[in-house]
């Protein structure tokens, strides 16, 4: 031994605190059993840090696991991510819980007797994916290829770039995201205004104001660290100056609370406040004249090229939305009106956000949209301190392959046929499934979905899960979907499986971090990347050919190569190890600075310009055949150009307002954001949320509570035209006289099968806007009754 | 799993930690003994706060405080060494509420160090109010002369599942029922950073122990510093100078360690 080896050794045994020589058998004073749980099989002091990235939410962070003795006892922040630089929430804090979770499934099982029945034998792999394998490849044989339909939570990376090429091969047009129910409102304005079906990303670092429309930046906000990092820039950063953020909100949350101020607003009417701002703007020709004239179409009004006039921006905004007319609607002053758009052109850059939240109404396209055009009008597009595109990493991409024709089918979820303007629909699904309508759903494979707690109609999707023929579930935990299903691929967690992770849009330029296994697998679970190649294998031509890699590891190491030798890279490595490596130890891979005013392809939208009309919205509803009537059935109030324009018009919420006398809003918190945390206890016990935080609260204000003679920390019913749900009463004086605050996600762990609302979803009428599929989850009327009266 | 020791691997090197401060070398073994003691002390910018409690998540892992339950919970017998504190003022829409992580205010003139009958809670030469976990009989006195409400009885003992017990922290023992704990400002990380930082030959600077504590190194909004008040260059010793700067209930002459930075709003 030599001495520096000595030292070490040392320093370990001193440092550690904790002398475990007692654990020997033989010595007569070993205490019975050692100080620290658990603490009995470390005694080995080997003890590493794994360089990996988070993966309790979609922020993609990069993280450092200490792990001794082969278990993972700590997660940090991983101190050179660029997206949260050492930092991590409370989410990523508490993942050793999810790791560790008791009630995690151990092996692929398959179901032992009638469905629900809550009977299962455990498979094998090759048995289970061999029986999967076997009714896909009959139901591709029949031609009914297209009934498969994936129901895929994750909204960015590898796995969902795999369902995509996994159907297009398959031949099924079925592979259906979360994002109608969640961030839908804003990606479709990118999608239409930017060409760019996405989530925006900001220069946080440079701007100066920023507007929210109920973005909850600081809670669910898809980068809320991020955001923490980027406001304490804003706040301390630079010294004599001080970034502002304006909340609007009906709630006043904790980003509200830690905004510079709050404005609250009427409920659903986020659209008009945005168009009331847009008209001072214009009518004070404060607006960003250079910008608009060179980069925009459909401001002023125009002609096409059949020579019919059409609507532009400028008249419909200055016509319809003067300040008195959006104070009328919004409660929100004049004056405010006036100096909010005021400080916005004194303070450039500067950006308006919208939440998915914001834009989950009716009417939540022309709010999503109109929320954005005030970024073109302040001209902050593409430019420092403003609103971006998020740019790819040059990822290799994977062979070509070649699609079945039948991927090109109408999707059953009806986005793009009956819903002209929607990407996906998954609050749909239900019904298409239980009407069978446009055709039978066959096979359905769940991931990272738990769509009868998540989504309205829980009992809905019961009854349509129990309809379809197949039913497979990747879920790792037991939960109100996997009940249901016939097969249970149990998927790693993310501290035992290797991927790339694409983080959600944030700072624009590229981002990339590695997830590394730090620990073996606990379980006989596998991740699902390697899952769906072996299935793809054992369903043999034509998926097989298009999954040659020997694994899920091998797949996201081809794409990998694609990053050796990019310019600008912060990890500059010339050999896959060598690339590995770098990214362990920076904590990520990035490409900087972001490539601002690159006009060209800019925007990918029919004009090559940002789309205050947008064509494609036009070219949608052109081919849909009496438009007239299906607006007036769906209860469109907007016709002709309008539609096609950033525009309000009043929500519509579910129920009777004299029968539902309160309006539900139903948010996502801190730690139920993406999906809901139930199962870590961890979460369910911050104090923040007080000494009741393990019950589901119905957040009513004092006032309204009084008047209904019930005491805080009571029991009452929550009922809604779709469903009632038992809560306790909490006086919050944050809440809008005459709402309801129900946080999203919360809910009983472990699952309950039974439940007539099975979660507080499901207390939401299922609406969405009616072109765009958004799910209103603004959109509800309920009435609060006392339990027992 | 990891590779398994030999048995005399294990005993060489306990052996050798408890010999190691008679076969340092002078300088270090000098070094050991080091003539100026730190005064451990903590900044909390309620300006960067973004009230995530990612510190409160971060200080129950670390120092393996278990989870309490719904039934403790709803009699306010939860744990939390970092606690989250928020306060509310005025009716909607004039409406302002204040996110306060608090852990132990560490104070010089402590309260509770006057109140414990046994010496079971002392304040330690760097300044850390700390609690010997065996020596305490479970009076209370303690939670109960601490103004801060920051001391905790563990009315239970903490139940582990054989899968919790995977992840318990090494590095710090858990307490039995019967015994009040409290923060510790992480000090078994303060030790494992010294002893490395003196391996290395030199002491802990200020770089070293800025994030040190869980809570600190957690915080994705930069809310909270650590470090030595002792030396008027240190960066808590800076920010506690701040025209922002207060202490909880400053007029009880508790001097707390523990130094807040009040919360700023935009103005024109």
């Amino acid at each position: 031994m030599n001495r520096r080896h000595f030292l070490k050794q040392a320093g370990a045994a001193a440092a550690g605190g904790l002398f475990l020589g007692g654990c020997d058998s033989r010595d007569p004073y070993a205490p019975e059993k050692a100080p620290v749980p658990g603490t009995d099989a470390f005694h080995t002091w080997q003890e590493k840090l794994v360089s990996s990235a988070c993966g309790q939410c979609p922020a993609g962070c990069g993280i450092r696991v200490r792990v001794v003795e082969g278990r993972a006892v700590r997660i940090d922040g991983h101190p050179g991510c660029p997206i949260n630089q050492g930092g991590l929430g409370p989410k990523g804090q508490s993942g050793l819980q999810l790791l560790y979770h008791p009630d995690r499934i151990r092996s692929p099982i398959r179901r032992d007797g009638p469905r629900g029945s809550g009977l299962w034998k455990p498979v094998s792999w090759d048995e289970a994916i061999g029986e999967i394998a076997g009714r896909l490849k009959e139901l591709r044989a029949r031609g009914d290829s297209k009934g498969l339909v994936v129901l895929d939570g994750e909204p960015r990376g590898m796995m969902p770039q795999l369902w995509d090429r996994f159907l297009l091969v398959y031949g099924s047009p079925n592979h259906v995201d979360h994002r109608s129910a969640t961030d839908g409102g804003k990606v479709l304005a990118m999608a239409y205004m930017h060409g760019v079906p996405e989530l925006p990303a900001y220069d946080w670092s440079r701007t100066r104001y920023v507007l929210g429309f109920g973005a909850s930046l600081f809670e669910s906000w898809c980068q809320s660290i991020h955001l923490a990092r980027a406001a304490t820039q804003w706040r301390r950063g630079m010294p004599g100056q001080r970034v502002k953020f304006v909340q609007v909100s009906p709630r006043f949350s904790v980003t509200a609370a830690k905004a510079d101020e709050w404005v609250p607003i009427e409920p659903g009417t986020y659209g008009a406040l945005a168009l009331g701002l847009a008209h001072v703007l214009i009518r004070d020709e404060a607006y960003d004249k250079d910008f608009v004239h060179d980069h925009t179409f459909g401001f002023d009004d125009w002609k096409d090229a059949e020579g019919r006039p059409h609507r532009g921006f400028r008249d419909l905004v200055t016509k319809d939305y003067p300040p008195e007319r959006a104070a009328q609607v919004t409660g929100v002053s004049v004056r405010t009106i006036e100096r909010l758009a005021r400080e916005m052109v004194d303070h450039r850059p500067a950006v308006s956000l919208a939440d998915g939240g914001a834009a989950a109404a009716t009417n939540g396209l022309g709010t999503a949209m109109s929320i954005h055009a005030l970024n073109a009008l302040l001209g902050n597009l593409e430019r420092p301190g403003g609103m971006l595109v998020q740019r790819a990493a040059p990822l290799a991409p994977w062979p070509a392959v070649e699609p079945d024709a039948a991927a090109k089918a109408p999707r059953v979820d009806g986005a793009g046929t009956d819903l002209p303007l929607a990407r996906g629909f998954v609050q749909g699904l239900p019904e298409a499934i239980l009407s069978g309508k446009p055709y039978p759903v066959q096979a359905l494979l769940l991931y990272r979905s738990n769509p009868v707690f998540s989504k309205p109609d829980g009992r809905k999707w019961v009854e349509a899960l129990q309809k379809i023929p197949l039913v497979v579930s990747f879920s790792p935990l037991p939960d109100e979907s996997t009940f249901w299903a016939d097969l249970v691929l149990p998927d790693h967690t993310y501290l035992e499986r290797w991927e790339i992770v694409e983080p959600v849009p944030s700072m624009g330029y590229p981002v990339l971090t590695l997830r590394e296994p730090a620990v073996k697998p606990l379980h006989d679970t596998l991740a699902s990347g390697d899952a769906l190649i072996r299935l793809a294998r054992a369903i043999g031509e034509p998926t097989a050919a298009a999954f040659p890699w020997e694994n899920y590891r091998t797949a996201c190491e081809a794409r990998l190569k694609g990053l050796l030798g990019a310019k600008n890279a912060s990890v500059a490595a010339t050999s896959p190890g060598e690339l590995r490596k770098g990214i362990e130890l920076a904590g990520g891979w990035s490409q900087q600075p972001y490539p601002f005013e690159q006009w060209d392809g800019a925007f990918a939208t029919l004009s090559k310009r940002f789309e205050f009309y947008s064509r494609t919205i036009a070219k949608r509803l052109a081919e849909v055949p009496d438009l007239e009537k299906r607006l007036e059935s769906m209860g469109v109030a907007t016709r002709g150009d309008d539609l096609c324009l950033p525009h309000w018009e009043p929500p519509r919420f579910g129920g009777d307002p004299g029968e539902y006398p309160f309006l539900l809003v139903a948010y996502r918190g801190m730690n139920h954001a993406e999906g809901g945390a139930r199962h870590i206890p961890f979460l369910r016990e911050l104090p923040a949320a007080g000494r009741h935080s393990w019950s589901e609260m119905a957040e009513i204000h004092p006032d309204d509570l009084a008047r209904l003679k019930i005491k805080e920390g009571g029991f009452v019913w929550v009922e809604s035209p779709a469903g009632r749900r038992r809560m306790m009463a909490a006086a919050s004086p944050g809440t809008r006289p005459g709402t309801v605050g129900v946080v999203l996600g919360n809910g009983a762990w472990p699952p309950a099968r039974d439940e007539q609302t099975p979660g507080a979803a499901s207390l939401l009428v299922n609406r969405s806007d009616p072109l765009a599929g958004i799910l209103a989850l603004q959109g509800t009327r309920v009435r609060v009754r006392k339990d027992g009266a | 799993m990891a590779e398994q020791p030999s048995r005399r691997g294990v005993l060489g090197t306990i052996l050798s930690a408890l010999a190691a401060p008679f076969l340092l070398p002078g300088k270090l073994f000098a070094a050991l003994r080091s003539p100026r003691k730190p005064k451990w002390g903590m900044v909390i910018d309620l300006d960067r706060c973004t009230g995530c409690q990612s510190c409160v998540v971060a200080c129950r892992v670390e120092n393996n405080v278990p989870v309490a339950g719904p039934e403790l919970n709803e009699q306010d017998r939860a744990i939390f060494w970092m606690d989250m504190l928020t306060v509310p003022e005025g009716k909607y829409p004039d409406l302002r509420t204040q996110f306060i992580p608090v852990p132990c205010n560490h104070c010089e003139n402590a309260p509770c160090v006057k109140a414990c009958p046994v010496h079971a809670t002392y304040i330690n030469e760097e300044g850390i109010v700390a609690q010997i976990w065996g020596r305490c009989i479970g009076c209370r006195y303690c939670t109960t002369a601490c103004p801060y409400s920051r001391r905790y009885f563990n009315w239970k003992a903490p139940v582990w599942s054989e899968s919790q017990k995977q992840y318990l922290n090494p590095d710090v023992a858990t307490r039995p029922v019967g015994v009040v704990e409290k923060c510790t400002l992480c000090h078994h990380r303060i030790r494992a950073r010294r002893m490395k930082a003196r391996l290395e030959g030199r002491e802990l600077t200020d770089a070293d122990v800025r994030k040190l504590p869980a809570c600190a190194q957690s915080c994705p909004a930069d809310a909270i510093t650590f470090g030595d008040l002792n030396d008027p260059e240190s960066e808590v010793s800076l920010l506690s100078r701040s025209p922002r700067a207060f202490k909880l209930l400053e007029e009880l002459g508790t001097h707390p360690k523990l130094t807040y930075l009040r919360e700023a709003k935009w103005k024109e």
